[in-house]
């Protein structure tokens, strides 16, 4: 139990759509362990997005709880603390990048750091906030992209910037939301390598929701969700 | 922090945020510029009018008696000396001055008239003030009025006003005793007069005033020698008012030695002590039996200051409705931002923003236009008010243009008068309105479900 770091248990979530009421997730539990990667794979529609967006903190289940560690986030904690702890311990990797197109990719992976900072506090860790996320991006192959913004990169390097926003809090978990969906086969094996590279050299613990089966082939433990249940392959 | 500077840049990627900084700018530009120079208007109205009145004005009434035997007879309360001694007696009065009024047709004696054949009012009414000149220095600013015209106009000495020397006199009259008078430049003007020159006077007596009387109205004609103009700087004062030593003016009238038509009055401190002497003479008069109508300049003119402050607030409330309106951008602005921004609000939100923290965002957005626009238009309708006479000479020389009308208020500039504290509350009333328009959006914003707006398009 102490080795992991987010458990869901009995999760449930439905919606009404047109007047019908559609059960998504029916008791969901779920461990994930320190430095593994997990995937969820699922047909379109499964809930696997609606999962994560659970286990992230951005959605609520009608029913259920989730500990980040020993602390209960969901049901007891309050907005705040949720907020607190997707700016510190959880990266979000999305399909579609999800940039501001107003920031320059170094200015993209520094709002997280930028967030947690009062401005007096901002303007001491400015500089030494600047140079790691500068590092960070260099080390993903972007040390020539900083000053450009999401409409001068490629789909590649946007969520290369993306990879490195979620990365710059060094979270404690990584939820990565079809990241390869949207990007062409030779890039996607480029992001999938990149983000096998960063699980074996930062112990990363990573969550991919994924159509991709080579991304999915590389996780430690991959699960599939289905009629709202997930069962390990 | 964050939310000071993603405003920043949402405002500086949407051009449009520019006009609704314009729309501030202008707005409160305008209601700074406007407002300093209706003030200004005001503060010199005030004190060209208080230039020709004292402190308190006591106007004696005549009165209805009814005798023993029933008959009813007027009383004439307008001996100056039974009303110089109650007056002088209420502690704050620091001096008393009695006149003798007589509304007065004028001509040129000669009947050289520049303004001639046109029969309108204004070119022949003028109000005869009789002054006493010892007692008018002390409640009037009589001494200035003699000294603000230029040298050829000005009376021959300051210390005795009436006095004219006999080589000034005109050839016609050279001999002849007319008492002098003094004539407000205006009308100097207007007349063509000289020193010297002279003028003829008309008035009837009284008994116009009381009942069957217009069947037998006296016409009074007096020639008078003109010993110089004078300048209160009140245009209409100015333009109507001819001053005669108050013996000859009763006189000329046949009026009783000690007769006035109205008394100045001033006071020691008349800003906090003015009201309550005025009330007090009210009450000294009547107790011993005299009528009087006793008013403050101020009350006397509430009329026409009412006007001008009404027609301040008029403005203000006007340009300040222009505030509304650009303020009201912020809101439409805000709003379309945050309809353009809902996918932005999911990111930050997975990012750890709270609701508040969305908030904020927008809210800022609000903060940075007032911020950029108000701050930016109060300066610049300080500078603007500040400098409006330079302003307006550029203007009139580039474009051959008359932009103010000198004659119009007897003003040589434009009077201006900028009030920080209204430029303070104008920028805080602003920043009231820029955050009211800006938080409807930003609450609506903060509200929103993070799932459904990364799933926005």
């Amino acid at each position: 139990m102490s080795d992991s770091v987010l458990r869901a248990e009995e999760i449930h979530k439905s919606y009404t759509l047109g007047g019908e009421t559609l059960e998504i997730l029916r008791g969901v539990d779920l461990t994930i362990t320190r430095g593994e990667i997990l995937g969820i794979v699922g047909a379109s529609g499964a809930g696997k997005s609606t999962l994560l967006h659970i286990l992230g903190l951005l959605d609520q289940p009608d029913r259920g709880k989730v500990y980040f560690g020993e602390e209960e986030l969901i049901g007891q904690a309050s907005r705040r603390r949720q907020a607190e702890i997707r700016n510190k311990e959880i990266g979000f990797v999305f399909q579609f990048y999800h940039l501001l197109p107003e920031l320059t990719a170094l200015e993209n992976v520094l709002l997280a750091p930028m967030m947690r900072s009062g401005t007096l506090g901002w303007l001491g860790k400015k500089a030494e906030a600047g140079e790691k996320a500068a590092a960070l991006l260099e080390s993903l192959g972007l040390g020539q992209r900083l000053r450009h913004r999401p409409p001068q990169l490629s789909g590649g390097e946007r969520q290369r910037v993306a990879i490195a926003r979620a990365l710059v809090s060094e979270p404690s978990i990584l939820f990565c939301d079809e990241p390869t969906g949207n990007l062409d086969e030779k890039t996607s094996e480029g992001i999938i390598s990149l983000l096998m590279e960063i699980n074996k050299e930062l112990g990363q613990t990573m969550v991919l929701v994924t159509h991709n089966d080579d991304l999915a082939g590389s996780t430690d433990r991959l699960l599939r969700l289905s009629s709202g249940k997930v069962s390990v392959i | 922090m964050y939310k000071l500077f993603l405003a920043s840049r949402y405002l500086r990627s949407r051009p449009i945020s520019l006009v609704t900084v314009i729309g501030i700018f202008l707005s409160v530009g305008a209601l700074v510029v406007v407002i300093s120079v209706m003030s200004g208007f005001l503060r010199e109205s005030r004190s060209y009018i208080r230039g020709t009145m004292s402190d308190i004005i006591v106007v004696p009434l005549s009165k209805l008696s009814v005798g023993p035997d029933g008959e009813q007879s007027t009383v004439h309360c307008n001996n100056f000396d039974p009303l110089d001694s109650v007056i002088r007696s209420i502690d704050g009065v620091t001096g008393v001055a009695p006149r003798f009024v007589r509304p007065s047709l004028i001509r040129r004696a000669d009947g050289r008239d520049t303004v001639s054949g046109a029969l309108d009012v204004s070119n022949f009414a003028v109000q005869a003030v009789g002054i006493d000149v010892k007692s008018e220095l002390a409640v009037s600013g009589f001494r200035d009025y003699l000294t603000n015209v230029e040298n050829f106009r000005r009376v021959s000495d300051l210390d005795d006003p009436f006095m004219l020397p006999d080589d000034l006199r005109d050839d016609e009259y050279w001999n002849s005793d007319f008492p002098v008078a003094l004539v407000g430049e205006g009308r100097y003007k207007r007349l063509g007069l000289e020193k010297g020159a002279v003028i003829t006077l008309a008035t009837i007596d009284e008994s116009f005033l009381e009942e069957g009387g217009a069947e037998g109205i006296k016409p009074f004609e007096q020639k008078f020698f003109v010993g110089g103009a004078f300048r209160s700087g009140h245009f209409q004062f100015d333009g109507q008012h001819i001053l005669l030593p108050i013996d000859d003016a009763r006189s000329w009238v046949g009026a009783g030695k000690k007769e006035v038509s109205e008394v100045y009055v001033s006071v020691e401190d008349y800003e906090r002590r003015g009201n309550a002497v005025a009330s007090a003479i009210e009450t000294a008069l009547d107790r011993v039996g005299i009528s009087a109508y006793v008013a403050t300049w101020e009350q006397k003119n509430a009329i026409f200051l009412g006007a001008v402050k009404n027609e301040r607030t008029i403005l203000g409330f006007i340009l300040g409705f222009f505030i509304l309106i650009a303020t009201f951008n912020v809101f439409a602005n805000t709003s379309i931002m945050v309809t353009d921004k809902t996918k932005d609000i999911g990111i930050l939100v997975s990012m750890g923003a709270t609701p508040g923290g969305i908030l904020g965002i927008f809210m800022s957005c609000g903060v940075l236009l007032w911020l950029i626009g108000s701050v930016l238009g109060a300066i610049g309708g300080y500078f603007f008010a500040d400098n409006i006479n330079p302003i307006k000479d550029f203007i009139e020389d580039t474009f051959n243009v008359e932009v103010f009308d000198k004659n119009v208020y007897n003003f040589t500039e434009i009077p201006v008068e900028i009030d920080p504290v209204f430029i303070g509350f104008t920028i805080l009333g602003t920043l009231i309105l820029c955050l009211f328009f800006s938080f409807i959006p930003a609450f609506r914003a903060s509200l929103m479900d993070p799932v459904r707006t990364l799933r926005h398009e």
